[in-house]
């Protein structure tokens, strides 16, 4: 019998907005934790990235209708998630953000953290470096995180920017030149 | 700094990673979410009444006050309210059977808002009731 081919994220799309909601967790398994990492390089905190990642997977549901579906789904998913980053850090830097205070789920929360913390021992030069990302002007923090951290090819880099593989190569040269200068300053060699 | 130095780091920054299960998570979040959005119709029929007996209330007032400046004109004060403390009686007793019957059915406090616009709206028509008939007094008696 012939293998089933796994549909394309857009098929998928269709199908949930046909109806079949629960086909929608194959897309969350796909990008789930790429939405994860790129939310965690803008918050650097691992209790707020996952909770921002399940804020974008809502946000993506309930917006499904709007999407172009002859469009690729990845650069929208990435869009969604710096929006709502930017819009969490903005609450988060006015101090507008509700704390849950169910004990329940706070105790559940800090369990999967101490895992998360047993997993991840984050060394001081990674944080200096990631916040140092962060300071570079938002156009190169793209290009490097991508290509660097995500391990993108120029072309992905390029459809999830909306930009030519030619502007990736020169943001990536200039990106690369300005973060060896901050992290120099940082006293990282 | 080199280049392969530089590129060595950033492929080597650590990432935290998401518990297992948390595609399921985010599944009962999105179900719930439609659990709620499914009580939507509810509450816009629930706004639908109320608008709609507030408007017919706002209706009935400005009529009803229409009516008591014609009346007032035409009869005196003190046959006007002795006309309307006359049945104060019956139109109590059918606020309170209307109340009572709606807390019994929804107990919970969208029945005060509800029962208050009951309740204007019964003022409204014995109003109208008490007036109309002050007309036809005064006209016909």
């Amino acid at each position: 019998m012939e293998k089933e081919k796994a549909l394309t994220d857009e098929q998928i799309i269709a199908l949930v907005i046909d109806g079949k909601v629960d086909r929608f967790e194959e897309l969350v398994q796909r990008y789930q934790n790429k939405i994860f990492r790129f939310v965690y390089q803008k918050v650097l905190n691992s209790d707020d990235a996952m909770e921002l990642t399940q804020e974008v997977f809502l946000k993506v549901f309930n917006s499904l209708k709007k999407f172009d579906i002859k469009r690729k789904f990845s650069p929208w998913i990435y869009k969604i998630a710096l929006n709502e980053t930017y819009n969490f850090i903005k609450k988060r830097s006015r101090g507008q953000l509700v704390h849950v205070e169910d004990e329940y789920v706070e105790n559940m929360v800090k369990t999967e953290n101490e895992l998360l913390r047993d997993e991840y021992d984050r060394s001081e030069e990674d944080e200096v470096i990631r916040k140092t990302i962060n300071e570079l002007p938002e156009k190169y923090q793209g290009v490097i995180y991508y290509f660097y951290l995500e391990e993108m090819s120029l072309k992905e880099v390029g459809e999830i920017l909306g930009i030519k593989v030619g502007s990736v190569k020169t943001r990536l040269t200039r990106g690369r030149r300005m973060l060896k200068e901050k992290l120099l300053t940082h006293g990282i060699t | 700094m080199d280049d392969k130095v530089l590129e060595k780091k950033l492929r080597g920054l650590k990432s935290p990673k998401l518990p297992s299960g948390f595609s399921k998570q985010v599944m009962t979040a999105i179900y719930e979410q439609k659990v709620e959005k499914q009580s939507g119709p509810i509450l816009v029929f629930q706004r639908a009444i109320n608008y709609a007996s507030l408007g017919i209330f706002g209706v009935l007032c400005v009529y009803g006050l229409y009516e008591m400046v014609l009346s007032l004109s035409r009869s005196g004060v003190s046959e006007y309210f002795g006309l309307i403390f006359s049945n104060f009686d019956v139109f109590a007793k059918h606020v309170s059977l209307v109340l009572g019957a709606l807390f019994k059915a929804f107990p919970k406090m969208i029945v005060l808002e509800f029962g208050l616009y009951v309740f204007f709206f019964i003022v409204s028509v014995k109003m109208y009731k008490v007036l109309h008939s002050l007309k036809y007094i005064k006209v016909y008696g």
